[in-house]
């Protein structure tokens, strides 16, 4: 254990002045300009550590290896489709600062949208040497393509992990490294320079198990619309239920869907649900997916 | 001097071809297994670096395996990188160690070689006599949401070892949640116990689950297929606490017809009223004493209460207001044990409203209508001790007998159908679809029988401490159990 004696904390890129000169071990730092042994520890016994806080910035795809690829392989996507992405070669969580990987894709029109995060699944110790880094983290997770605003055409995803390292005894987080990866060559379904149909109103009531209720919502144009229903954990982990629950053309203006909590046949268990619609219209556009969450309870 | 041209000459061609280097590659073979360590079948990924550069020597990198007995195994040959930091660097998959390998130390070497030098480097590596490791044995144990549960498994070799959980979400449709261990390298052949907190982001919901065991080669990075070398599975059942903290003494309960659990409590002399989601909606505390079991009036505005210290039933409307009741101690037409009162109730709209009430220590079940006139009594069928009563969509009774061990089924008009022996039955409910659930208290376990009679699941065994009633709730085979000895109710889904 170590404690701070005198600190003088800065966010800035810059020096952070600590002394451990009364304690025996700490973890690491950075060094610049790239990074190593991130979360590695070795022993300091009775020195003036000086800090240096930013300034390491990874280089895009460090490593000779995939940081981003998406399962499957599949390259183009209609808006609401998920994206499963799996990547190596990330960093971990640092003294409790989350270093999740954002992802955001870039449309043909320039303009990012931001997908979420995802987060890391476990770690690889390669045992490589001291000279590189020695806990890369394999990350995973599923963001999904937004709707509505994103222009059809070639686009690609941008994933940016942030690297945050906690100031011992300050609780302050500083952004010590960044990493960057792109994954090119997508395409996102749909023509250009048609406006996308949009849903309103949607009313998703609660029902249960044997029972019929009618869903409704509102379309701004007529197209093919699809309702897709996933049963959700306590946490939110979805689970798709397939077949949809409706994949047919439907007219502009009001539209209802009566459902009976059943698939094939079957009565769906009680617990909490989500429903997401989404419309294509004539021209091939897609609309923004629109989701409500809905109980079902016992009958 | 006559050599002098000749010597310039030499000079000049020395200094024209660049000079043969021998480099040393430090290749490793990576994965979490300790270093070396190849089994066969396995893919071998390599990390090595220091291979000439490009501007000398473009030759891809050759990789060989040299197995115990000296056979040569020739792998892929890749090219390395010099893009990346480290000059020269070669990171990934290299190929199978052959399933004819032999076992014991061998040798892997990469090198690259052309006119002008050559790296080359070499590690040790051992493969392990056993064939293939397999899962000798795997049980799971059924678990609560949230809490752990256990899994106990033996591998026959040492083996890279990952668990998967699958969930039925409907009956066939089994969906993966969770790895809870995703490749650990386990060294030694023995069993190993491996407790899974019942978690995905979150509790999980109760259900059907699956825990498959398997040994598997190491694989690059996640979303990878990994070469799966043997795997087991093994079912087990988690199941959701509801009303946890709230419940003093449970004997039965009762889901009502709007999916409610109806819960009451013998010693707070209550009743308790949980949601679907296991929340509590409403406790009613009218005029009771040591309250056992509930019942319904068809259309759910009356509760029927196995009053048993006041040897009674009595009727509580939804409002919790006491609106009348039927019976007193003794052991004629009409009244009830008075020793230990009415031990058990359940209502069917058959008939104009029946409402069965079982009379343990008088050995016989009482059909009474809903103004509480005595209609007719079962006797026989070898009724000794009944606990509680169930009543069939066919409109037949079910009875838990715990003094003469046995579930006994009454037509409505008190002629036996049959009986099934069990060690100690304590609850009976009959399921929407026709599916019969018992409580046993010896076994500590709850079950299910299909319409057949035939055993579809047996649940709780490993956590229920002396489960009392069952209550069935729904239409995808969620029932409730009521434990009576640690006064917990338990929500389990049998798809």
């Amino acid at each position: 254990m170590f404690a701070l004696q005198k600190t003088n904390v800065s966010t800035e890129p810059g020096e952070v002045q600590v002394d451990f000169t009364q304690f025996g071990t700490y973890a690491r730092f950075l060094g610049a300009p790239q990074p190593v042994g991130v979360g590695r520890a070795f022993r300091l016994t009775g020195a003036l550590l000086v800090l240096v806080i930013g300034l390491a910035t990874v280089p895009p795809a460090h490593g000779a290896y995939e940081t981003l690829k998406i399962q499957g392989g599949t390259k183009e996507f209609v808006p609401g489709d998920p994206i499963r992405l799996v990547g190596h070669s990330w960093f971990g969580p640092i003294s409790n600062c989350k270093n999740r990987v954002a992802i955001r894709l870039k449309d043909k029109g320039g303009k990012q949208h931001s997908l979420g995060s995802i987060g890391p699944l476990h770690t690889n110790t390669f045992g490589i040497g001291s000279q590189s880094v020695k806990n890369f983290w394999d990350i995973g997770g599923t963001v999904r393509v937004p709707g509505g605003s994103v222009t059809p055409g070639t686009a690609s995803l941008i994933a940016i992990q942030r690297i945050k390292f906690r100031i011992p005894f300050t609780s302050i987080c500083v952004q010590v490294a960044r990493k960057q990866s792109r994954l090119s060559g997508l395409r996102i379904a749909g023509p250009e320079g048609d406006a996308p149909p949009e849903v309103t109103d949607l009313i998703v009531p609660d029902m249960r198990q044997g029972r019929s209720s009618p869903m409704s919502w509102r379309s701004s144009e007529a197209g093919h619309t699809t309702v897709m229903l996933s049963f959700l954990f306590t946490s939110g982990h979805p689970l798709e239920v397939s077949p949809l629950l409706l994949d047919e053309p439907r007219p502009a203006g009001t539209n209802t869907l009566d459902r009976d909590a059943t698939v094939g046949g079957k009565p769906l268990p009680a617990g909490r649900y989500r429903i997401e619609l989404r419309i294509r219209d004539s021209a091939g556009s897609f609309s923004a997916p629109v989701r409500r969450e809905f109980t079902i309870g016992f009958g | 001097m006559r050599w002098a041209p000749l010597a310039v000459g030499l000079a000049v061609l020395a200094a024209l071809v660049p000079v043969a280097e021998a480099r040393t590659t430090n290749l490793k073979t990576h994965s979490s297994a300790p270093q070396g360590v190849l089994s066969r079948g396995e893919r071998i990924y390599v990390l090595a670096y220091n291979f000439l550069p490009r501007r000398i020597c473009k030759k891809k990198v050759r990789f060989t395996l040299t197995d115990a007995a000296g056979k040569k195994y020739r792998l892929l040959r890749r090219r390395p990188s010099f893009k990346s930091r480290v000059e020269g660097e070669l990171y990934g998959y290299v190929g199978d160690v052959p399933s004819t390998a032999a076992p014991g130390e061998g040798s892997l070497r990469s090198k690259q070689k052309c006119r002008a030098g050559r790296a080359s480097g070499r590690v040790k590596t051992f493969i392990p006599g056993a064939a293939n490791p397999q899962v000798a044995s795997l049980s799971a144990n059924d678990g609560v949401s949230g809490l752990k549960t256990r899994f106990a498994f033996e591998i026959t070799a040492r083996a890279r070892v990952a668990i998967r959980i699958d969930y039925e979400f409907m009956p066939g449709d089994w969906r993966e949640v969770s790895v809870p261990l995703n490749g650990a390298y386990l060294t030694k052949p023995r069993l190993y116990a491996f407790d899974w907190r019942a978690n995905v982001d979150g509790p999980v919901p109760a259900g059907h689950y699956r825990a498959t065991v398997e040994t598997r080669a190491y694989r690059r990075y996640y979303g990878e297929e990994p070469t799966v070398f043997h795997k087991k599975t093994e079912d087990f059942y988690i199941a959701e606490r509801v009303g946890t903290g709230t419940l003093t003494e449970v004997v039965d309960g009762q889901v009502d017809g709007g999916g409610r659990l109806v819960v009451p409590d013998k010693v707070r002399n209550d009743i308790r009223v949980f949601g679907a989601t296991g929340t509590l909606l409403a406790t009613f505390a009218p005029p009771l004493s040591a309250p056992k079991d509930v019942a319904f009036s068809p259309d759910d505005s009356t509760i029927y209460v196995a009053d048993s210290g006041n040897f009674r039933i009595a009727k509580v409307d939804r409002s919790g207001n006491m609106t009348g009741s039927f019976g007193s101690a003794g052991s004629g037409p009409g009244q009830f044990s008075s020793s230990q009162g009415p031990q058990g109730v359940a209502a069917t709209a058959a008939n104009g409203g029946r409402i069965y009430v079982v009379d343990g220590d008088n050995a016989r079940i009482q059909a009474f209508d809903p103004n509480g006139e005595l209609k007719s009594t079962i006797t026989g069928g070898g009724l000794n001790d009944p606990f509680s009563p169930a009543i069939a969509p066919d409109g037949t009774i079910w009875v838990a007998d715990a003094g003469s061990n046995k579930l006994l089924h009454f037509s409505p008009e008190g002629m036996t159908l049959g009986e099934i022996a069990l060690p100690r039955p304590f609850g009976v409910d009959v399921d929407r679809a026709g599916r019969l659930i018992y409580a046993d208290n010896q076994q500590r376990l709850a079950a299910v029988l299909d319409s057949g009679g035939v055993q579809s699941a047996v649940v709780g065994q490993s956590f229920l401490s002396g489960p009392s009633g069952v209550a069935a709730a729904g239409l995808a085979g969620d029932f409730y159990v009521l434990d009576g000895t640690a006064d917990q109710v338990f929500r389990f889904r049998v798809p």
